[in-house]
């Protein structure tokens, strides 16, 4: 133990008497690696006796490995278990110290010896955040993991924090916002657009992070309704190029299938470039959820109003009960806004006829709130129970119109140097030279060759 | 192996109606989208009809062949008070050929409606296993013996007697009711053809056959396979006889093809080309059918004007008319935009349309899409419409029309809009600016999801992310995302 401490230390002291050189971080990482001597101390032990002598942030490195590795000998060794019940149970260690050295540690570390960690931080990262779901503490987590989040980000090369990238942590703030219900450190996180992956030697990138940030964006907007960016959102996780069907993609078909109901009415079909895989595997294990949309779109209600009682169990389950109530009321809302289409007026009587609602006063209640809400417009007339539907009466003359449509301009042409930036990225890549190159003399054009 | 091969013949025609069955329940998960189709029924094969009008021997006499036994079946097996004599027809034109295996099921259903039927008096014929047995054996002869010429055919290596060797076999297995075969023997002549004729006879052959085992997309194949023949040869331009006859074949044959696979405009097309003067295809269709057929899927979809210059004005397609005074009323009464009595003539007319074997699936599609054109064509001219005097014209109650038209304003056929207080339909006038400026907001979302999708997809690709099967894992990645859901 001791001379584990005093080699730690003096890792850090060679380096930090030569002082005209920053710290070799790589060499310290990979010196610790080769030195095995505290895999043999308890967890406990650790926690107690060494933890404590490495601060950081001089020490970051040191004690992240440290911690991974109390973490590695008291989580739950079986298998078939999910992240969440991975964690409940941890056995010879004090549960409130490590989660306050882990709170320590991620808050303070520095961002500069992170970046040759991060794989190491990240996995502190999910630990701390599933640790935090299970104790039903989330919203403890949010601004420490937040604050996790852009020292990963940390890029030495332009010595800045790049938020655009998005790092392995991202979903890990979303699901502790979806967990605390809690989503202004989410939404601020999802409007930066994501224009890199932290993918290096030190941090990998498995595809269920990129997943499960977007499954979680969709909750997210889902959420505080903002449907169409949650489809946008569940697009982006049936669209990654797959040659297996993961359980996130499926569960985001399920979603993606009812907002899409919800929100527009019928299921919208998935683009042309997702995976053949995808297309034809996920249909036939969501079935149950395309019967409910098809009585959706044929306007049976008894069907509808049976399968959601038939199936409550399984939407129970999948967690899906909230948006299948969303969609009982949507099949009523949909009906009415489709007969302002076809009508200028109707009586309040035929409104229920037309729609299956249960009584005048349900159908006058329901236009009043759809009124309010901006999603029909509409007038009643008591007087003869005659309902007049009006066109749109936005004018698109007003400012703040012109406002609006100033802020997507300026969007689109934001997003425009992005590509742009990407393309310039991709032709002054030494890969892609190269092959220009090779191709200069051939006759082959660099167009015929992306066509091949 | 051929007993085997011939029930086929009758199992083919039941496994025909199952699939168009399948195909309309399909068309009905498929219609997300707003069609024309969304308020067509599915077709009912089981469906009944009581009282008929048809003279049997008259519509008997117009068939020839195979054909004259499936078209009695099918009549038999919808039209329960025709049942037994038309069954009992059948089982005459069966015994004049060597198909033993559909007298036996022709005749087991005979028994079978005898039973069933309450009147006493029906004397159905016993069944004659003499002559099965006799028939049968006759077959297998005739089989041996036309196998043996074609193998004598072959060992002397004669082109044209080896065709013909396999030609007659193939008429043989037609006889004997085994379509495969029959289809697999003339499709092997096509080796030993020397001549353009040769290969317009194996064509039609194939075509024949394909029609009567109802392989449409093999028909359609070989169809133009005809085509091309003919324009290579140039013929088809001249004005002979017999190649005209060819081209009314084929035609006819190609718009039987296009109405089962539902394209309508291209079934009217293919028809309306037929020319009476040289009709001789009575071993599948009748000209009366060319005239049915071509008219109703061309009353469903073609536009006022293509109606007038191809249909109206058509020569070569009056004559047909002629033949079907009913339907030619209809289509003129729907020129002369009458349509409370065009509507009338076709309800009067359904009973005989559902009895036909080829028509009888696309009557209700075809019958709504009329319907819908007409209505669509009423409106046409007016600004406002009083629903009163419309559902007039139409023959039906202003609610049933209400019904119909918000159908068809949601299918986005017609812009408009009713007054339900006042029972008046009113076009719709698109505020053009709004509508861009929605139109562009619309788009530059658009442009900005897609934009984001790009950038999200190429970063997959540059860092190499995607799904993949996990070594010594399930398929499906377990993952923890269901322990939290959105509320």
């Amino acid at each position: 133990m001791e001379s584990l401490v005093s080699t730690v230390r003096s890792f850090y002291q060679t380096h930090q008497a030569e002082t005209s050189k920053p710290l070799n971080y790589q060499e310290i990482i990979s010196n610790f690696n080769a030195n095995t001597t505290f895999q043999n101390e308890t967890a406990d032990n650790l926690l107690n006796n060494l933890v404590p002598l490495f601060p950081v942030p001089e020490f970051t490195l040191a004690t992240i490995t440290i911690l991974n590795n109390i973490i590695g000998k008291v989580q739950s060794k079986v298998r078939n278990l999910n992240e969440i019940e991975a964690v409940s149970n941890l056995t010879g260690i004090n549960e409130q110290k490590l989660m306050s050295e882990l709170e320590n540690c991620l808050k303070n570390s520095d961002h500069k010896q992170i970046e040759y960690s991060g794989d190491m931080f990240a996995d502190l990262c999910h630990f701390y955040t599933n640790k935090l779901i299970h104790l039903n503490q989330a919203k403890k987590g949010l601004l420490t993991i937040n604050e996790s989040i852009r020292k990963l980000q940390y890029d030495s090369h332009n010595a800045k924090f790049n938020t655009n990238q998005m790092t392995t942590v991202h979903s890990d703030l979303l699901k502790l916002s979806l967990s605390s219900k809690n989503f202004t450190l989410a939404l601020k996180l999802m409007s930066n657009e994501i224009l890199d992956i932290k993918k290096t030697s030190c941090s990998t990138f498995d595809a269920k992070y990129y997943l499960s940030y977007f499954y979680y964006c969709g909750c997210v907007s889902a959420s505080l309704k903002h449907f169409e960016d949650s489809l946008f959102y569940f697009e982006q996780v049936l669209n990654v190029p797959a040659n297996a069907l993961s359980q996130i993609m499926i569960d985001s078909y399920k979603k993606y299938v009812l907002i899409s109901l919800i929100y527009k009415g019928k299921v919208l079909a998935l683009p042309k470039y997702t995976s053949r895989k995808v297309v034809n595997q996920i249909k036939p294990m969501c079935s149950v959820y395309h019967e409910l949309a098809s009585a959706f779109i044929d306007y049976e209600l008894d069907k509808l109003n049976s399968l959601c009682q038939k199936y409550e169990e399984m939407f129970e389950r999948d967690r899906n009960n909230g948006l299948i109530k969303q969609l009982q009321n949507a099949f009523y809302k949909l009906n009415i806004q489709k007969l302002t289409k076809t009508f200028i007026t109707l009586s309040l009587s035929d409104i229920v006829a037309k729609t299956r609602l249960n009584s005048t006063s349900h159908a006058e209640t329901l236009i009043l709130n759809m009124i309010r809400d901006g999603e029909v417009f509409a007038t009643i007339n008591q007087k003869d129970g005659m309902v007049s539907f009006h066109d749109n009466p936005e004018k698109y003359d007003n400012p703040s119109l012109t406002n609006q449509l100033t802020g997507e301009i300026f969007g689109c042409i934001d997003m425009e140097n992005n590509i742009k930036q990407m393309e310039n990225e991709i032709s002054t890549h030494p890969h892609y030279i190269q092959k220009c190159q090779a191709n200069a003399g051939t006759g082959i054009d660099e167009i015929d060759q992306l066509l091949q | 192996m051929h007993g085997e091969l011939m029930n086929n013949v009758i199992v083919s025609i039941d496994d025909a109606e199952m699939d168009t069955e399948n195909e309309n329940n399909l068309s009905i998960n498929i219609s997300n989208q707003p069609s024309a189709s969304s308020m067509v029924q599915a077709y009912n094969p089981n469906f009944e009809i009581n009282n008929s009008s048809i003279d049997l021997d008259m519509y008997v006499s117009g068939y020839s062949g195979l054909m004259r036994i499936f078209r009695l079946i099918f009549l038999a097996e919808h039209c329960p008070t025709l049942r037994i004599d038309t069954l009992k027809l059948a089982l005459n034109y069966v015994m004049e050929t060597h198909n033993t295996q559909l007298y036996s099921s022709v005749h087991k259903q005979l028994t079978d409606a005898a039973n069933k039927s309450t009147c006493q008096s029906v004397s159905i014929p016993s069944y004659d296993s003499n002559w099965v047995d006799t028939t049968n054996k006759k077959g297998a002869m005739k089989l041996e013996k036309l196998d043996t010429d074609l193998k004598s055919a072959k060992s002397l290596a004669f082109k044209d007697c080896i065709r013909r060797g396999q030609e007659d076999l193939a008429d043989h297995f037609l006889d004997m009711g085994d379509l495969t075969n029959a289809l697999k023997c003339y499709c092997r002549s096509r080796d030993y053809c020397s001549n353009n004729k040769n290969i317009t006879n194996l064509c039609l052959n194939v075509i024949k056959v394909s029609v009567l085992m109802q392989n449409w997309s093999n028909v359609l194949s070989y169809v133009s396979k005809v085509e091309t023949t003919m324009e290579a040869a140039g013929l088809g331009t001249e004005t002979n006889k017999e190649e005209m006859s060819l081209l009314c074949k084929v035609k006819c044959a190609a718009g039987l093809a296009e109405l089962n696979s539902k394209r309508y405009k291209s079934a009217a097309k293919c028809f309306l080309a037929a020319h009476i003067d040289n009709f001789n295809y009575y071993e599948i269709m009748t000209p009366n059918n060319v005239a049915t057929y071509g008219a109703l899927c061309a009353l469903a979809t073609y536009d006022r004007r293509e109606l007038q210059t191809h249909v109206i004005q058509s020569s070569s397609f009056k004559s047909f008319l002629e033949l079907e005074p009913q339907i030619r009323e209809i289509l003129f009464k729907f020129n002369e935009s009458k349509y409370a009595i065009c509507l009338k003539l076709m309800d009067q007319m359904k009973d005989y349309l559902m009895l036909d074997m080829y028509i009888s699936p696309h009557v209700d599609t075809l019958y709504a899409w009329i319907r819908q054109r007409a209505l669509r064509q009423y409106f046409s001219p007016y600004k406002s419409a009083d629903l009163r005097r419309m559902s007039a014209a139409f023959n039906t109650s202003t609610g049933a029309l209400e019904e119909e038209l918000i159908q068809l304003i949601l299918d986005g056929q017609i812009q408009a809009r009713i007054d339900s207080q006042n029972k008046i339909l009113y076009a719709k006038d698109v505020d053009q600016r709004s509508f861009t400026f929605e139109r562009s907001l619309q788009m530059g979302k658009e442009y900005q999801k897609r934009t984001k999708s790009v950038i999200l997809r190429s970063l997959l690709l540059k860092y190499n992310i995607s799904v993949r099967q996990a070594p010594n894992q399930q398929q499906v990645q377990s993952s923890d995302q269901q322990s939290i859901g959105c509320k």
